[in-house]
């Protein structure tokens, strides 16, 4: 059995990735686009080598202008790894707590989006960050596709409280720095 | 757009024209005031959520000022997140303009305490990690930083101080009043958490009795701008004010008036009515679209009790989300029954005109207060 019918057979996902998609990350190998570039074959397009076995050797179908899909030898392909792809990003705070659902209003992280005010349950937060909840609570709201390692594609949306950081030396020294500047600033450079 | 053809509202006002434009989107107000002789005043800011730039600058330049020569002061009324957000980016493109600040937070006897709430460690690290989680104190943060990196010391404002003095017009801050400088730092300052648990936006406390009010003196005519000062039995905003007021400051009443945080109840002072304005004067008010929404339908009925001349910036209420994207961004929006905070870019414009009276023009979603029905 060649690589290709290998990957054809382990095929679940529903997307083509080519080298001109952004998107495309080249550990991933993508089955149904082969499906897809056959059955363009059986329309009548014309392909030829796109791809290569472990010999050399080229497939009999003819070259054509779909995509190239890279090499890859399956055995050297990580099995247990994904790729998270952050489709929209807010971070916000809780507004209100009603029950078992509280308000927040978010911001767009990349600053494109209008704020936005939305409602949870306090049941999509995850254990370990129920605690957390309260109002003025910051916490991230992420939105992502994950792409795991056979291709299929899962949506995810998800909740992340900020929790305080430890300090570190280097911050204090930091902000110890910054606070005798503007100490200065302010006591000299100030009309009051 | 109401009112004007789109050429009329992006034409400037005359040399000597007196202006005063409110802009209010559902969360945040902002002015802008023409004194005359082309220079211009700005007080607070606000995000016009379509330009993504603060509104203020936003309408200058569409009415093509200079806003890096022309812009002369800019005054902070108080931090709150509503008033005060882009106002690091105006400091940044106005290097002419002097700026004011609410001196409850900065007066020699509480510079300390004034450090412990924005710059020690804990304070600005929270400040940091607020940076993207509209807080007003990591803007207010940010302002510091621009006006320090541009040698551009910030003047203050308290009761009864004369900001600026130009030809025709002089701009008086009535407050906040020396008595609550202690209460207002202490009040944030034990917001700051502990340095476990989650991290917590740093909130407004209540009621606001450290926000600037603005009195301007111009020719014949007085302008009270209210901020956004409260009023509570314990805590006196408008009583100190009112109670202290100087014949030689508040020389006249006022026939236009910017009203007090949004309409409430709590911004509402009996005597603001009859000792501060004459009967029926021109009023805008910016409504505020969070949690509690602002005003009140109550609030609606008594300033129209008041005055037949009241404009609000927007009136809306949870519009959907509705942008198109992402498919399954949009299902999670609607699964998450996701509204804007705030409203489209919106205004109410006044312009004094050579009879003495005043023109109200709006754009967008503004309106007369009057015409709010249920």
């Amino acid at each position: 059995m060649t690589e290709a019918n290998l990957a054809i057979k382990s095929d679940t996902t529903s997307e083509l990735y080519s080298d001109n998609d952004p998107q495309n990350d080249e550990s991933y190998f993508g089955g149904s686009a082969i499906r897809q570039l056959i059955n363009k074959t059986e329309d009548g397009g014309r392909i030829d080598s796109f791809l290569e076995d472990d010999s050399g050797s080229t497939s009999s179908i003819s070259r054509t202008n779909l995509p190239i899909l890279p090499r890859r030898n399956f055995s050297e392909m990580p099995q247990s790894s994904s790729h998270s792809i952050i489709k929209q990003k807010w971070t916000g705070y809780i507004d209100s707590i009603n029950g078992q659902e509280f308000t927040a209003i978010l911001s767009d992280s990349s600053g494109k989006e209008p704020d936005i005010k939305a409602s949870f349950c306090i049941d999509e937060v995850s254990e370990g960050d129920r605690h957390l909840v309260s109002e003025n609570a910051v916490f991230d709201w992420i939105l992502s596709k994950e792409r795991k390692i056979h291709g299929q594609i899962e949506n995810k949306d998800l909740l992340v409280f900020r929790r305080f950081p430890m300090w570190k030396k280097q911050d204090l020294e930091k902000e110890s720095k910054k606070v005798e500047e503007f100490n200065a600033w302010l006591t000299h450079g100030t009309t009051f | 757009m109401h009112g004007l053809p789109m050429a009329q509202h992006f034409k400037q006002p005359e040399f000597n024209q007196l202006e005063i434009t409110l802009f209010g989107s559902g969360y945040g107000e902002s002015i802008v005031i023409h004194i005359g002789n082309g220079k211009w005043i700005i007080v607070d800011s606000l995000i016009n959520r379509d330009a993504n730039q603060p509104a203020s600058l936003k309408y200058l330049e569409d009415i093509g000022i200079d806003i890096s020569l022309q812009v002369i002061s800019v005054i902070v009324t108080h931090w709150h997140d509503d008033h005060i957000r882009g106002i690091s980016e105006i400091a940044n493109k106005c290097p002419s303009a002097k700026f004011f600040i609410s001196s409850a937070l900065m007066t020699l006897q509480n510079i300390n305490k004034f450090k412990t709430l924005i710059l020690d460690s804990p304070a600005s690290r929270l400040a940091h990690l607020n940076a993207d989680s509209t807080s007003g104190v990591s803007e207010f943060r940010k302002l510091l930083d621009v006006l320090r990196e541009a040698g551009n010391c910030p003047g203050f404002a308290f009761k009864d101080r004369l900001l600026i003095d130009e030809e025709r017009i002089q701009v008086w801050s009535l407050s906040p009043h020396d008595t609550i400088f202690e209460k207002a730092v202490e009040a944030i300052i034990a917001q700051i958490p502990d340095k476990i648990g989650s991290v917590q936006r740093i909130k407004a406390p209540r009621p606001n009795y450290s926000s600037v009010v603005l009195w301007i003196k111009s020719d014949n005519d007085r302008i009270l701008l209210g901020a956004d000062l409260e009023e509570n039995p314990e805590y006196k905003g408008w009583s100190l004010i009112i109670s202290e007021k100087k014949a030689s400051i508040i020389d006249d009443k006022a026939r236009f008036f910017k009203i007090s945080h949004h309409g409430s109840e709590t911004g509402h002072h009996d005597k603001i009515w009859s000792e501060l304005l004459y009967r029926d004067p021109f009023c805008l008010v910016a409504p505020f679209n969070r949690n509690p929404k602002l005003p009140r339908e109550s609030d609606i009925a008594r300033i129209n009790s008041y005055t037949n001349n009241a404009y609000i910036t927007s009136y809306e209420r949870d519009v959907r989300y509705d942008i198109a994207m992402d498919r399954y961004v949009q299902r999670r929006l609607s699964a998450r029954k996701a509204t804007y905070v705030n409203e489209p870019y919106s205004y109410v414009r006044a312009r004094k005109i050579a009879t003495g009276n005043w023109v109200i023009e709006t754009y967008g979603k503004a309106r007369k207060l009057s015409s709010i029905t249920r």
